[in-house]
């Protein structure tokens, strides 16, 4: 049982000193919340002389076991204390400690017997920074049930009556209820943990978190059923294995000691009923576990969510995040940034810049847009087209209808076949560019799926960075041969790069 | 913590196995916890009528045992005005997460068909059960046509 020290703040004890204070030193910083004043201690003002009383008063009664004192602050120090407790309404002596040597800076005050039980715990040179000193015999009925308590400084050595610090360690008295008692003990733990860290006995229970993934309502999928727990038939996080054999999840059996435990009864195995042993006990699944994880990701878009791992407490949203949906995503971008590249390229070069800069199949990159101010007058738009490609379908939109007459002008009159989207007549072209738009509320089929420049193939893997066209490997050896593209785009071996389809 | 699926599935598997002395079984439309069924006893003094029953599951299913409540009256010495039966695979004590529902309804039928007077819930019944079978039969029938449904016809 851990000892709980009632000076702390947050158990509201209060103090009350008659004596007059130095500015900044009164009795109340020994119980302060703030670090500074709990730091600064209680100093009476320069005149004082010894003794001082001051008087602590706790809300509910303790139990006292340990006062520890500390009686120098610098330079100046009080050298004798007493401590008095109050038995029906009178102070009575309960310990003091006298005459305190200079190298000693704290006082310890407890039980005798305590002491000797755990007296080589400190080591020597801390036992002779902080002198020992005992409760009397007698101290006990005072102290076991102690509502307040009072500390007089008895002498001091050349410096007014001060007290740094003091803590009060003691138990909740018995004579208070459970429930108060309870409290306290709640409280001190509170305050030792903030965070609320598991102590070592909890540790030893599993209690696995219930984010059991949920199937979406129209899901048709059917879960195996070896996955499944036999008890609550609900997909299993933590599978074990029962002695009987059959599998459910940890928190089953947990639930179901839970309920045991009402009946005096001990974990058992739910189908049998025959107790836990040592030898015979509920074992974890691991392979089982990792099954169903297995199932689950390759799954995930059945489940409304479905957490980083089974069992973690932090489960995040699987909209638009798992490997299908995500490589479909990113297959429709490129697709429409194909056409976004094609048209720009066509502007560029309706701009007789084309062999200057050939960055624009990767417009999303912003290190490389300072590349395109060479044409200072087109560079606004230019950047517009550049932006867009990656906002969402609104403003990708309103792009369309304002910059692609542009370009469709731009090409047209160099009467290129750059683009494969773009006709003549700007109606029809803004139609052309609102199919490419990526718009996330329709389905993926609506898209045209990227394909080589030459051959038409889906199969294209290598960019050709100058205008920006996807080739296969076949075309790009033909391509390579003349290093022109089939829009006329001139082209180095060098400027062709790998494309990686995600 | 509820076992939606669980209760779907014991459901489903019921209805599928089409018990001849437990049928017409349903659970509420907005609430999965509460089925009714027919009991249809094949034993005299009850094999001319059949009885309405009830099964509440509890929230804590299946780690909680579900109750089971006569809607038809029925004159049995194991089952009172109320329509209580006294079951001891559905005692809280003697509850096991793994029973299912139809082998608590195989020992409901168990019960119906062959009375255990030993604990009663109505001890005049067990006398009478036990002292005079004939007047219990006696009453038993006239009881039972007088209150209980009818029997399915097929």
């Amino acid at each position: 049982m851990s000892l709980i020290n009632f000076l702390n703040s947050k158990l509201k004890p209060s103090v009350e000193c008659e004596a007059l204070c130095e500015d900044g030193y009164s009795a109340n910083n020994l119980i302060a919340d703030d670090a500074e004043q709990l730091s600064r201690g209680f100093m009476a003002y320069a005149v004082t002389k010894p003794p001082v009383e001051i008087v602590f008063e706790f809300p509910k009664a303790v139990e006292v076991k340990v006062i520890k004192l500390w009686n120098s602050n610098g330079a100046l120090r009080s050298t004798a204390f007493e401590l008095h407790g109050k038995f029906e309404g009178i102070w009575e002596r309960v310990a003091y400690a006298r005459d305190l040597a200079e190298c000693v800076e704290s006082v310890t005050f407890c039980y005798q017997s305590d002491y000797n039980s755990r007296s080589n715990a400190e080591s020597d040179a801390a036992q002779a920074q902080s002198k020992k000193a005992f409760f009397f015999k007698t101290a006990h009925r005072l102290l076991a049930n102690a509502s307040s308590l009072k500390v007089i400084v008895c002498a001091t050595k050349r410096s007014p009556p001060l007290l740094r610090k003091i803590e009060v360690w003691g138990l909740p008295s018995r004579s208070l209820e459970k429930a108060d008692r309870e409290l306290v003990k709640t409280i001190w733990s509170e305050i030792v943990n903030p965070h609320g860290f598991r102590t070592p006995t909890d540790r030893n229970q599993r209690s696995p978190s219930r984010s059991v993934p949920e199937l979406n309502e129209y899901s048709t999928l059917k879960i195996p059923e070896e996955f499944l727990d036999e008890i609550t038939w609900e997909l299993m996080i933590f599978p074990t294995v029962l002695p009987s054999g059959k599998i459910v999840d940890q928190s089953t059996i947990d639930k179901h000691s839970e309920v045991e435990a009402k009946w005096g009864r001990l974990p058992s195995d739910p189908f049998t009923g025959l107790e836990f042993t040592s030898h015979r006990k509920a074992i974890l699944n691991l392979a089982l576990k990792a099954r169903i994880e297995k199932f689950l990701m390759e799954n995930s878009e059945h489940f409304k969510t479905v957490p980083r791992c089974l069992g973690s407490s932090f489960v995040r949203r699987s909209k638009n995040r798992h490997a299908s949906q995500f490589a479909n995503l990113c297959q429709r971008q490129t697709s429409s940034a194909g056409t976004y590249s094609s048209l720009s390229a066509a502007f560029y070069k309706s701009s007789s810049q084309a062999s200057a800069t050939a960055t624009l199949s990767s417009p999303i990159l912003p290190s490389k847009r300072p590349r395109l101010s060479d044409n200072a007058t087109y560079r606004p738009e230019t950047l517009s087209v550049t932006t867009t490609t990656q906002t969402t379908s609104s403003t990708a939109l309103s792009f369309s209808t304002k910059s692609i007459p542009h370009s469709t002008a731009a090409s047209s009159a160099l009467s290129t076949a750059s683009s494969t989207a773009i006709t003549s007549g700007i109606e029809h072209a803004i139609q052309e560019a609102l199919k490419n738009v990526t718009r996330y509320t329709h389905p993926a089929a609506e898209t045209k799926p990227a394909t080589c420049i030459r051959c038409k193939t889906e199969d294209f893997s290598y960019e050709i960075i100058t205008c920006g066209h996807l080739v296969c490997r076949s075309c790009l050896g033909q391509l390579t041969k003349d290093e022109m593209c089939t829009c006329k785009t001139t082209f180095r071996t060098i400027d062709v790069e790998r494309y990686h389809k995600l | 913590m509820t076992a939606p699926r669980r209760l779907r599935k014991e459901l489903t598997d019921l209805q599928a196995c089409g018990l001849k002395s437990f049928r017409d079984i349903n659970a509420d439309e907005e609430n999965l916890l509460r089925w009714t069924g027919l009991i249809v006893p094949d034993n005299a003094p009850y094999n001319k009528g059949a009885f309405r029953i009830e099964i509440n599951f509890p929230a804590e299913y299946p780690f909680k045992p579900p109750k089971i409540i006569f809607k038809t009256k029925i004159y049995h010495p194991n089952i009172d005005e109320k329509g209580q039966v006294c079951l001891p695979i559905i005692s809280t004590e003697n509850w096991k997460p793994a029973t299912r529902t139809d082998q608590v309804v195989q020992a409901l039928i168990a019960l119906i068909n062959d009375p255990e007077p030993e604990h009663p819930l109505r001890a005049d019944l067990a006398e009478e059960y036990l002292r005079d079978r004939k007047r219990f039969i006696k009453n038993a029938e006239e009881h039972t046509r007088k209150n209980s449904e009818k029997r399915p016809t097929d």
